[in-house]
């Protein structure tokens, strides 16, 4: 499956993009798989708190994840 | 009374009128932070005619703070923020309530400030506080206008509105991570906090007002680099609201102590388990106060050593007659650390009963 992963914050930082297309060969995944994959992709994320959202909408980690969805990765901001 | 004239072309709106202005003047805000984002917010809040405005905030003006708080001038560096602030916006409204707290939102203060305000607005600048001001508010069921930057980008919110979700439903607190960067640390474009400012202000209004949709239960982000907005939904999470509730209930119940400790609130802090205790003075300074929790970190040192700490753990801190601890206090403040304390007349005060 093909799926987008968006990046926010930090994690722009991190990541070195705002956003990349994903290849897995699995046909679903759940939300902690995808972020234990993304956490040996990028090690530094292991260390940063952030929330998943798929579709725009906020998700807890045992939702599945399918073809074509959008996952973002929020991490709360502190500045003001 | 209000003033037909001052008011009249937002009275003029169908969704406000006479009756919708009268809400504005009989309303109370508490803005917590009179930095990039709470300058914007009070400016426009103030104009608008909101009747009682609360401003917190424990810092003095900086020359590195005019690109952005534009309610400051050069001549007023050195000065108290909020003191300024309510300066400021008093000369804009000058038919505005305005209430200061010159110093930083704590465990200690907290409950005190919130009292009886209607709406609290966000404006801090570090996770810790955030978390803070959700507790506080969760228990006293105050909806939190919320905002916060980073570099180019910035998140809006509200939170507790109407029973809604909380800002632990948003991001769970997690331990021991790395702190998220603030704007000293990271840099900001002077706009950008402006235009979040604004945007807390228009839901403030809305709230207020009861008129249009409040962002309750989303996320807005918006990228000001790229120009791209996004909303994300989500909902209530019943395990972080009670999270949110009990720790805000444990703070409401527990005993307040003044942050200048005397020798006995001192010693008694020091008794208390979990307490990080740290002695700023050099190392070969006496008399010595050593104890299981009591490290020693001069200073000079402090600033280094304090990344290491959970801004929600409470500190102590000590030296010889109170000056460098005093220091040592404000400046953790500054960082953002909820729950901090000094023995206020140092340890020379303390001689007799630790001989």
């Amino acid at each position: 499956m093909i799926i987008t992963l968006k990046y926010f914050g930090l994690l722009v930082d991190i990541t070195q993009k705002k956003e990349e297309v994903f290849r897995l060969d699995e046909s679903k995944v759940s939300v902690s798989f995808l972020k234990s994959k993304m956490e040996t992709a990028y090690e530094e994320l292991k260390n940063t708190n952030y929330s998943i959202a798929i579709n725009q909408s906020m998700s807890s980690l045992d939702y599945t994840i399918k073809d074509q969805d959008v996952v973002a990765f929020l991490p709360p901001f502190a500045g003001g | 009374m209000i003033n037909k004239t001052r008011y009249s072309r937002q009275i003029a709106l169908d969704e406000i009128g006479e009756s919708g202005q009268l809400k504005l003047q009989n309303a109370s805000v508490l803005v917590i932070g009179a930095g990039g984002l709470g300058c914007p917010v009070l400016q426009n809040l103030a104009a608008a005619g909101v009747g009682t405005i609360g401003i917190v905030d424990g810092d003095v003006v900086e020359e590195t703070n005019l690109h952005r708080q534009l309610l400051y001038t050069l001549k007023d560096c050195g000065n108290s923020k909020a003191e300024t602030a309510k300066k400021a916006i008093l000369e804009l409204n000058p038919e505005i309530n305005v209430n200061v707290f010159p110093e930083f939102f704590s465990t200690q203060n907290a409950f005190e400030i919130v009292f009886d305000y209607q709406i609290i607005v966000d404006c801090t600048d570090t996770l810790a506080v955030r978390y803070l001001i959700n507790d506080v508010a969760v228990v006293k069921k105050i909806p939190v206008v919320y905002a916060s930057i980073y570099k180019f980008e910035g998140q809006l919110s509200v939170f507790n509105y109407k029973n809604g979700p909380s800002y632990r439903c948003l991001f769970p607190e997690q331990e021991s991570l790395e702190t998220v960067p603030n704007c000293v640390e990271s840099g900001v474009l002077g706009v950008l906090p402006n235009t979040l400012g604004i945007l807390q202000a228009t839901e403030v209004l809305k709230i207020i007002l009861e008129i249009g949709e409040v962002l309750s239960g989303k996320l807005l982000i918006y990228d000001a680099l790229h120009f791209q907005t996004q909303i994300i939904d989500f909902t209530k999470n019943p395990k972080a609201i009670e999270k949110g509730f009990i720790n805000g209930s444990l703070l409401l119940n527990s005993k307040k102590t003044k942050e200048d400790l005397s020798p006995e609130a001192f010693l008694e802090k020091c008794n208390q388990s979990g307490m990080v205790v740290i002695d700023v003075r050099e190392l070969n300074e006496m008399p010595e106060f050593k104890r299981e929790n009591v490290i020693q970190i001069p200073l000079s040192e402090l600033e280094e050593y304090s990344k290491k700490l959970d801004k929600n753990q409470e500190i102590v801190v000590f030296c010889q007659t109170g000056q460098r601890s005093m220091a040592a206090m404000r400046y953790l403040q500054k960082s953002g650390f909820v729950g901090v304390f000094h023995l206020g007349r140092g340890i020379e005060s303390l001689k007799n009963q630790i001989q």
